[in-house]
Order: structure tokens, then sequence, then C-alpha cells
């Protein structure tokens, strides 16, 4: 595989990833427990919106046929994106939601950190920003998962409802293939497999003292989202996403 | 404007006076946005590092950026984006803190003792003060009542002696990644 192509698979992908995690989170406006935390929500989904159009941004310019942020979010179809399912599961409760924020902010946290110094120079320019950004995620999360699992009988009972929900599929994002091979050959980036116990040990940091258990977390030999083989919750998702830009093609206000 | 002044002076007096569209009375010169400004070949290079990636005022800041390099007297101009290093609110100048609290929004703690999201935020958050000073009245009595505010880049706060509630800019200490 040409490095470029795997640069632009990779940037692709982690573009996608926050898209879609933004997308979810936009779902909950108006509708969270209280006012702050439905600007709080709002406010992670929008680091995860400029988070995607940094990256699909530079996903454009890597592969070089002149797409834009805007062409690659709105002009693909189910098949063509590359998200892990992780990002697409419905919200659940505000339990699961947390569970997932928590989750998905311990993977961006290892990740771009990974990303710091890389000969790869877009994820260089990107990653102490992301770090940060993913760390407050993560402590937001903290806070809230503290509350509910040690709350009445129904918050914990949700909360680890939640984790059920959501950490089958975390293994997903630990799965190396021609792609991280090819950029990790070049000393471009980490192999996602060795990621794996540092974001798990993260995860663990908060959810150890609840009593909560992440392991064990298999590591799947397929990539389902990674391939464009989505859910059935991801189309009406999409659908949601793109509707304007297909409804008005090339409309501008 | 600073007819006198050489070129790239003149260019980031121009860029540096632009004011934060989300802001009263405080300029990205204030902020620290402004990491750069420099020449390569007749084109002035401004860069400009985003208080938080997804800031959605970024465009607006580039834009006014362009206008004012324009109304300057400079013929060709451009404005890069840098996220790295990431801003840090110890970029904020003295005159950017006493805007900000004469704005109603407290300014950043000065020099950090640690990464915010490491050392700060562990406590319950509710539970939790913060020493940023209420512009109103002035104490360090104050507590953070939401980690996320009207903008990435506030939080929200109220007062414990004048009961006030009132935006603090975050402190994001400089990255040391």
């Amino acid at each position: 595989m040409p490095l470029d192509a795997a640069a632009t698979t990779y940037l692709l992908r982690h573009g996608d990833d926050n898209l879609i995690e933004s997308q979810r989170l936009c779902e909950w406006v108006a509708r969270a427990p209280r006012i702050e935390d439905d600007v709080a929500l709002l406010n992670i989904a929008l680091d995860h919106l400029g988070h995607a159009r940094e990256l699909l941004t530079a996903a454009g310019n890597r592969e070089g046929h002149g797409r834009s942020e805007d062409d690659l979010a709105y002009g693909r179809n189910e098949l063509e994106f590359s998200n892990a399912i992780l990002f697409e599961i419905p919200n659940g409760d505000f339990g699961q939601t947390i569970a997932r924020i928590l989750t998905v902010a311990a993977w961006h946290s290892t990740l771009y950190r990974s990303w710091v110094g890389s000969d790869f120079v877009e994820l260089a320019e990107f990653g102490p920003r992301g770090v940060r950004e993913a760390d407050y995620h993560f402590e937001y999360a903290r806070t809230w998962a503290e509350r509910l699992a040690l709350g009445t009988d129904e918050s914990a009972g949700r909360f680890r409802a939640g984790l059920d929900s959501v950490l089958p599929h975390v293994g997903e994002l630990f799965v190396d293939d021609t792609v991280t091979d090819r950029l990790g050959a070049e000393g471009w980036v980490t192999s996602p497999s060795t990621l794996k116990d540092e974001c798990i040990e993260l995860l663990t940091s908060c959810l150890g003292p609840l009593g909560l258990s992440v392991e064990p977390v298999a590591t799947p030999v397929q990539t389902p989202g990674r391939l464009g083989h989505h859910t059935e919750a991801f189309s009406p998702m999409l659908a949601e996403l793109q509707y304007v830009r297909r409804a008005f093609p090339g409309g501008s206000w | 404007v600073n007819a006198g002044l050489p070129l790239l002076e003149r260019a980031r007096a121009a860029a540096e006076a632009v004011e934060d569209p989300e802001l009263v009375d405080v300029t990205i010169g204030d902020l620290g946005l402004v990491r750069d400004v420099r020449q390569e070949g007749s084109t002035v290079i401004v860069e400009l590092t985003p208080t938080y990636t997804a800031c959605p005022a970024f465009e607006v800041i580039r834009d006014d950026v362009l206008e004012a390099l324009n109304v300057a007297g400079i013929e060709y101009a451009a404005v890069v984006r840098r996220l790295s290093p990431p801003w840090s609110s110890d970029w904020v100048t003295e005159r950017g803190r006493a805007a900000l609290q004469a704005s109603g929004v407290a300014a950043p703690r000065e020099r950090a003792s640690g990464p915010i999201g490491v050392q700060i935020l562990r406590a319950p958050v509710y539970a939790r003060s913060e020493s940023a000073e209420c512009p109103v009245c002035g104490s360090d009595r104050t507590e953070v009542t939401s980690w996320y505010g009207s903008s990435a880049c506030k939080s929200l706060c109220h007062c414990l002696v004048c009961d006030e509630t009132f935006e603090s800019f975050k402190t994001v200490e400089e990255s040391r990644l």
C-alpha cells in the first residue's frame, strides 16, 4: 500500500470517528438532565467537530483530489465511512452516554499522546492540543461516573448497563491492519494493539475505584466499522447529518 | 495607520489590534493568538493559534485580520492556522487579563501549577472551588458551577461573596508534551 494512501485512510478513520461522535452527542441538545450538562455535552460535541474538521481537511489534502472537509463529511455514503462502531452506537440513556464519553476520551487521550512528535506531520501538529481536550472530556465524564456509580441503585445500575453496552465495541480500536502496519513500518504511528494497555489502564483509573471492571477487552478479528460495514442505527443518523447538503446541493447562505 | 513603521511591525500591530468577536474590548493580541508575522516574497504571513481546536470564531478572526491588514495598506497577506504548540492561557497579556476582568469575564489563573486536565479537575466538580477572581466584587471565594460555558474557552463560576454568576476564561497551562 502506498504511504500516502495509508496516511489518507488513517486520517479519514479518525476524522470519521470524531464526526460521528459529535453527531451522536448533538442528539442530546435540549435533552440533558440539567442545562449545565446540556451545555457540556454540546461543548464536547463541538470539540469533536473541530477535531473532525482538522483531520478530514488533512485527509483531503493528503488524498490530493481536491475534496474538502465538507465534501468528505456530507458527500460520502455509509459504506465509505470508516468510523469504528463504538462511535455510532445509539446514545441510550444519560448513563450510557457518560460511559461512552469516558471510553472515547480514554482512547483519544492515549491515541493523541502517541501522535506527539510523529514524523506524520499532521498528527504531530494535532497531538498536544488533542490530548488536552480529550483529558478535559475524561475528567468531566469521570465526575459523572463517580456520581452515578456511587449514587442510588438506579443510577449505579444504569451506568453499569451503559458500560456493558459500550465496552464490547472498544476492541475494534486496538486492531492492527494493513493501514496501521504500513504507517507503523515507517515509524509514523504506534500500532493500535500496543495502545491497548495504556487506554485500559486510564479507563481503569476511573472505574476501578468505583468497583467496576473493564477487563477483559477482547481484540476482535474483524473491524467492521473501519471497513464501512456499519450497524442499522448508522444510516438514519447519517441521513440527518447530511440532509441539508443533499436537499440543497451547492447551497450557500 | 502607523504608516511610518516598517512593514512587519505595521502588520503585527494591525493583526494584534483585531478584537475577539466573542469578547468585549479584548483583542487577539491580548489573548496571545498571534504567533508569528513574517514575509514570504511579497506576501505577509500571519500565524494564528486558536484557543481551542474547534473555536467557531476562528474563521471570523481570520477574515478580520485580513481586513485589518488590508486597511493597514498591506496588499498581499495570508493567515496560517497553527495548532502546535497549543495555545496556553499563559500567553494572555497583562492588558488582556485586565480587559477580560473589566468585561466581566474572570481572567485565567496566572502560571498554573499543573496541567488543568490532571491536577485541578480531580475533585468532584460541583464541590470544587477555583481561584477565579470574581469580576464583580473582586473576591477569590468563588466556585466552578459548570466546566463548560458559552464557549469552549470559558467555564461558569459562582461568587460565594456577592452571589454573582460569571464566566471564567479557562486556565490552560503550556503544553509539556
